[in-house]
């Protein structure tokens, strides 16, 4: 109670009538197990932007479910009340709270298309989501001037659609569509806009946006991602193992955080680390490898087409693009794991196709891998040490039989994982420890050039901020080259010194990080950086950085 | 992805649907590699039968009357082809087979064609009532297993369907004789005929042969929608229960059951030759085996074409509903 | 993207359980039975046309049939043949269908669709139909039963293990091992194999679950095991004309396929939840 009450000082209309959703000493647990959410205290006022921000398994996701009433079946509220639109909730029976939380509570999810029934064309799904008493000559009309209320221009083509006939872009304004049907007066939107790109992404949340200044809702903002928050809220309410830490204005809250939590959070943001420097060799500009002219299509999509590329020596690029641009067919192809239509791709001076068995067997032990998801990349019957030893049996290091358990601890070390891992599986470590695991792996070939795909984009802020910060220094130790594939310019900005901008399969743009980042060329490049998220708000928060550096020395 | 590759409905059409344009729910493509993939059955199905009186040596032996005269035997060896090379005696059983010719019954003395397709309105009597009863049966336990809430109700039916998937489906077929014909007396064993008293135990038998299946298929498929975010975002919307039960759950779950259903239909057309010969039911199934007993071979091929014929249109008819059921099937 | 950083649960030592040792050992009984039958029992064959059609009693505890052979006898005799073909049968074809799928898997392409197409076939000729075909042209000897039962119950344990091992190999972890030096071979015997091989156990026994109802199946229909050699499912043919006066002679034998099949499944269940973590399998057997 204590952080809600002391947080809104700035609110604009501080009064209670206003408050359409006023959650009080909230209480989650499974059916028989462990509280979740321990007391949440939070309140959203009409017309405005309230964030909730946290981490995985902050409990941020179940406090929105609950204020909607949508909790999974073993959930259950275990204490505190609900109050939606000046009605306490408990107070009604299943059946009223029911029709009351419809009539006044719109959700957007994470996942746009699988929100939708597949089986359904829009127009359906969209009619079913009316006002019980629309008469049945205005429902489509209704329908109609609703996807034109969420910016749908096609309406017949969309209406006539299934889901999986339209983009994820198009389904998430479906799914607000939707959500406005019953035109409520409170918008809960849980991560909307984490699946889709950033471009996609600044679309939906400026729809949003718009839609709270035209129609008066009130928004409950729920995201991991810090930049989302400080762009699109009023108020934030920062969440952290089933608790509110800190709560207030958003300006002030992130810009002079109270809780060590929050500052921690902040300071994980990709942005906000100091930019990883460069190996020794950095500098040395004997080619390592080259990409010549590499087409791939498949089917009738061209994924790639004619690209060029070269990495020296200790060098990090950085390759930048949107799902679709064909960045992950880019690296696939360099480690050999996909082959190109056409087009070279040439590894210590000579192509890999001309190469010996002897040389393309260099090339495929020196280019490594780092997978995106940790959780399907390790086999989950193998023990770490199982997984470490595969490199090292099969990839003509050149390790004596005797001598792999001994190189194996040196791995974990090297990846700051205890040695006592060895025996663990899979299902025993978190998702930052299994990504260690797999950059070990990568590790264990004793490698010249690492190509990782998103590596760290399925992790935490907290966790992220660590495996770039080890990525950072293998760097420096090993003299190691990096192709950096993400979508996050900020981890880009972190860790590559050269960044090359994709785009439909095609290179738009490449240049030093820094040149690109400020001063973009391509209009294509230049639309990304507006897109993302947190760069509004950005001479704020670099203020604010600025005066957290100064203010609280580390 | 597939709103491109539709053809677009004819102007007037367009016009006077406004809103809703209508697309058709199966397009012709579809619809046209489901009968290719039906006729390659077929083909398959002839090519076996071929291969399999071929290894015999020289089929007409088997083809004519044990008693028949040497010079009978020759003159089917001529009308046949069999002292012919191998290819041009498949390409006259195929033609044979196109054109409806086959050597006379051993048995009736008159054309196999005839007798067998007066016995498929039996069989699809049959298999149509022990379809619903195994259909409304299954459907029952399976969503029961699914959605109980006690865990004695959800495991139940299961073991009870996997209980009846244990009993061989003849066995299954006399133990309701003992209960119902002999004990009770409350249908007859046999059927002189296709009548209403006499058809209720085999259709049960033939519908216990298929009920575990689609238990288990629709169970599963349900457990699986009721997971699906979409669920969440119809309770969004505040829909009565019934609602959501009926129009998102068991209508999703259906596509998936009739797809694996569909694939057993082999199974359940074994199921049905097994029960008519249990119950002397007169169709199809019973006159197959009632051949092979009589060493009555034309006969014998022409049941297992007609069989085989009859399978592909009920998996012809699956798809189709299938794909009526489930859009994404269509693209 | 699901953004994940928590440590997940530990394993749980799971066993077959109480239904899973009942099974095996009740098929264990048939088994030994069978295979020690001519010490345990006189003449199968044997005809005492003074005790015909006589009920179940101390001396004939199944009753005797109509030439006067005692049910009891030839119900322990007549798994000998049936359960020969069982085995063999549900052996060849679990290896058939558990090599096909993981060559399909490895080599992904045409192997993979040709694969697949084959099974589609084969679900498409109903077993009966093809037993029809076979064993009424061929002849029904050991060999091609065995064939026909084969044929019958192949598509089961390829679709179990192909549905799985299509998902191991879409694993980022089988690129993994590529990038790590694993070629087709090492993929297969590191990361493969040990994946599927719990859920082949549990395929073996279905599969011989199916063949054996399909054994029976066919000498119900007279086209299995040729009479006077006796055989379960041919035996309740033969009693089913005096279902109304003498039952024991279709009911005793027919109970054995039951007990022999839920002890079967049993097992299979047992295994899948000690093995596979209690994941459903989906089951089509073919009668």
């Amino acid at each position: 109670m204590t952080t809600a009450t002391e947080a809104p000082s700035t609110r604009r209309q501080p009064t209670s009538v206003d408050t359409v959703l006023d959650i009080h000493d909230l209480r989650l647990a499974v059916d028989h197990g462990a509280p979740l959410v321990h007391g949440v205290d939070l309140r959203v006022p009409a017309g405005r932007a309230v964030g909730l921000v946290g981490e995985s398994g902050s409990g941020k996701t179940l406090t929105a479910l609950a204020a909607a009433g949508l909790l999974p079946p073993a959930i259950h509220v275990t204490g505190g009340t609900i109050a939606v639109a000046g009605r306490q909730v408990r107070d009604l029976t299943e059946r009223q709270g029911r029709a009351h939380l419809a009539a006044h509570v719109g959700v957007v999810f994470q996942n746009p298309t699988p929100s939708l029934n597949p089986r359904l064309r829009i127009v359906k799904q969209l009619v079913e989501a009316l006002p019980a008493g629309t008469p049945r000559g205005e429902r489509r009309d209704r329908v109609a001037e609703l996807l034109r209320l969420v910016g749908i221009d096609d309406i017949h083509k969309t209406l006539a659609a299934f889901p999986h006939e339209l983009s994820g872009g198009l389904n998430q304004r479906v799914v607000i569509a939707m959500a406005l049907a019953r035109s409520p007066r409170l918008l809960i939107a849980d991560e909307p806009t984490t699946a889709l790109d950033v471009s996609v992404q600044k679309q939906v949340l400026d729809l949003v946006d718009d839609l709270r200044a035209r129609l008066g809702l009130a928004v409950l903002l729920v995201s991991h991602d810090i930049g989302i928050i400080s762009d699109r809220t009023d108020d934030v309410y920062v969440m952290a193992d089933g608790e509110i830490v800190e709560s207030g204005a958003t300006a002030e809250v992130l810009g002079a955080p109270r809780h060590e939590y929050t500052r921690q959070l902040l300071a994980a943001m990709p942005d906000r680390l100091a930019p990883a420097r460069a190996a020794a060799n950095a500098d040395d500009t004997t080619e390592l490898l080259r990409v010549h002219e590499v087409r791939r299509s498949f089917k009738q999509h061209v994924a790639l087409k004619s690209v060029d590329l070269t990495l020296h020596k200790g060098q990090a690029l950085g390759l930048v693009g949107e799902s679709g641009s064909g960045k992950t067919t880019l690296a696939r192809i360099i480690v050999g794991l996909e082959h190109a239509d056409t087009g070279t791709v040439t590894f210590d001076g000579l192509p890999v196709h001309r190469q010996t068995r002897e040389q393309r067997r260099r090339w495929r032990r020196e280019v490594q891998y780092i997978f995106q998801d940790p959780y399907s990349s390790l086999d989950p019957r193998l023990t770490v040490a199982q997984t470490l030893r595969e490199p090292l049996e099969l990839n003509h290091v050149g390790i004596a039989r005797g001598r792999i358990s001994g190189r194996i601890d040196a791995l974990l070390d090297e990846v700051e994982l205890p040695r006592d891992f060895r025996d663990r599986l899979p299902s025993q470590l978190s998702g930052g420890q299994r990504q260690r695991v797999g950059i070990a792996r990568a590790l264990a070939s004793e490698p010249s050039l690492i190509v990782a795909d998103e590596p760290v984009s399925a992790l935490d802020l907290s966790v992220q901020a660590r495996i770039l910060r080890l990525l950072a220094r293998l760097r420096v130790e090993r003299g190691l080259t990096y192709l950096f594939i993400s979508h996050d310019l900020g981890v880009v900005r972190h860790l590559c010194d050269d960044v090359v901008v994709l785009r439909a399969g095609e290179i738009v743009e490449r240049g030093r990080t820094d040149e690109v980042l400020h001063n973009p060329a391509h209009p294509y490049t230049r639309s990304l950086l507006d897109a993302v998220p947190g760069r509004a708000t950005a001479p704020r928060s670099l203020k604010s950085l600025k005066s957290l550096k100064a203010g609280t020395p580390q | 992805m597939a709103v491109s590759q539709v053809s677009a409905p004819p102007a007037a059409l367009r016009v006077a649907a406004g809103l809703r344009r209508l697309r058709p729910p199966i397009s012709g493509r579809y619809l046209g590699g489901r009968l290719l993939t039906g006729l390659i059955a077929v083909w398959g199905a002839v090519t076996l039968v071929f291969f399999a009186l071929y290894s015999t040596g020289n089929p007409a032996v088997l083809l004519v009357p044990p008693d028949a005269p040497r010079d009978e035997i020759d003159r089917l060896t001529r009308l046949m082809g069999y002292d012919q090379p191998l290819p041009v005696q498949y390409a006259k059983f195929l033609g044979n087979v196109a054109t409806g010719k086959f050597p006379d019954s051993i048995r009736y003395g008159s054309d196999p064609l005839q007798i067998a397709l007066a016995k498929v309105p039996g069989s699809f009597a049959l298999g149509v009532t022990a379809l619903l009863i195994g259909v409304v049966l299954g459907g029952v336990l399976g969503y029961v297993a699914a959605t109980a809430r006690s865990p004695v109700a959800r495991r139940l039916p299961l073991g009870f369907a996997v209980g009846l998937e244990a009993i061989p489906t003849f066995f299954i077929g006399i133990l309701l004789i003992m209960a119902f014909a002999v004990q009770l007396r409350w249908f007859p064993a046999t059927a002189d005929g296709i009548g209403a008293a006499g058809i209720v135990l085999p259709a049960i038998t033939l519908a216990i042969a298929f009920v575990p299946v689609i238990a288990r298929v629709f169970r599963t498929a349900l457990i699986d929608v009721l997971q699906a975010e979409h669920i969440r975002t119809a309770r969004a919307k505040g829909l009565p229960r019934r609602v959501i039960v009926l129009r998102h759950v068991v209508a999703n779950a259906l596509g998936t059951t009739l797809n694996v259903v569909g694939i057993q239909a082999g199974v359940l057309l074994g199921g049905a030759v097994v029960t008519e010969s249990v119950f002397n039911w007169p169709g199809i199934g019973q006159l197959s085996i009632n051949a092979v007993q009589n060493r009555d071979y034309p006969l014998v091929i022409v049941c297992v074409l007609v069989i085989a014929v009859g399978f592909v249109l009920i998996n012809l008819l699956v798809d189709m509903l299938a794909a009526v059921i489930e859009p994404r099937l269509r693209s | 993207m699901t953004v994940i950083d928590k440590p997940a649960g530990t394993r749980t030592r799971r066993t077959i359980g109480v239904a899973g040792w009942i099974g095996a050992g009740v098929l264990a009984a048939v088994v030994l039975v069978t295979l020690f039958a001519p010490l345990l029992v006189g003449d199968p064959l044997e005809q005492d046309f003074t005790v015909i059609l006589r009920a179940p009693s101390h001396a004939h505890p199944f009753g005797t049939d109509d030439l006067g052979r005692d049910v009891l006898t030839r119900t322990v005799f007549g798994g000998r043949t049936g359960l020969a073909l069982t085995a063999v049968a549900a052996a060849v074809a679990s290896v058939l269908g558990l090599s096909l799928a993981l060559l399909g898997a490895l080599y992904g392409g045409w192997i993979d669709g040709l694969t697949a197409r084959l099974a589609d076939i084969q679900l498409a000729v109903p077993s009966i139909v093809l037993a029809i075909v076979v064993l009424s042209f061929i002849g029904n000897s050991f060999v091609p039963i065995v064939v026909v039962l084969v044929l019958g119950s192949w598509v089961l344990t390829f679709r179990v293990i192909r549905g799985h091992a299509r998902a191991v190999v879409q694993q980022q972890y089988i690129e993994a091992a590529r990038v790590a030096g694993a070629g087709r071979g090492a993929i297969a015997w590191r990361h493969l194999i040990p994946s599927v091989l719990p859920l082949f156990f549990v395929a073996v026994t279905l599969s011989a679950a199916s063949a054996l109802l399909l054994e029976s199946s066919l000498g119900f229909l007279g086209l299995g095991v040729q009479p006077p050699e006796p055989d379960w499912g041919q035996m309740v043919a033969a009693g089913r004309d005096t279902l109304s006066t003498s039952p024991w002679i279709a009911v005793f034998p027919g109970l054995v396929v039951v007990v022999t099949a839920v002890a079967l499944q049993l097992l299979g269940d047992g295994l899948a939840e000690r093995f596979v973590g209690g994941q459903t399998v989906q089951r089509g057997i073919a009668r």
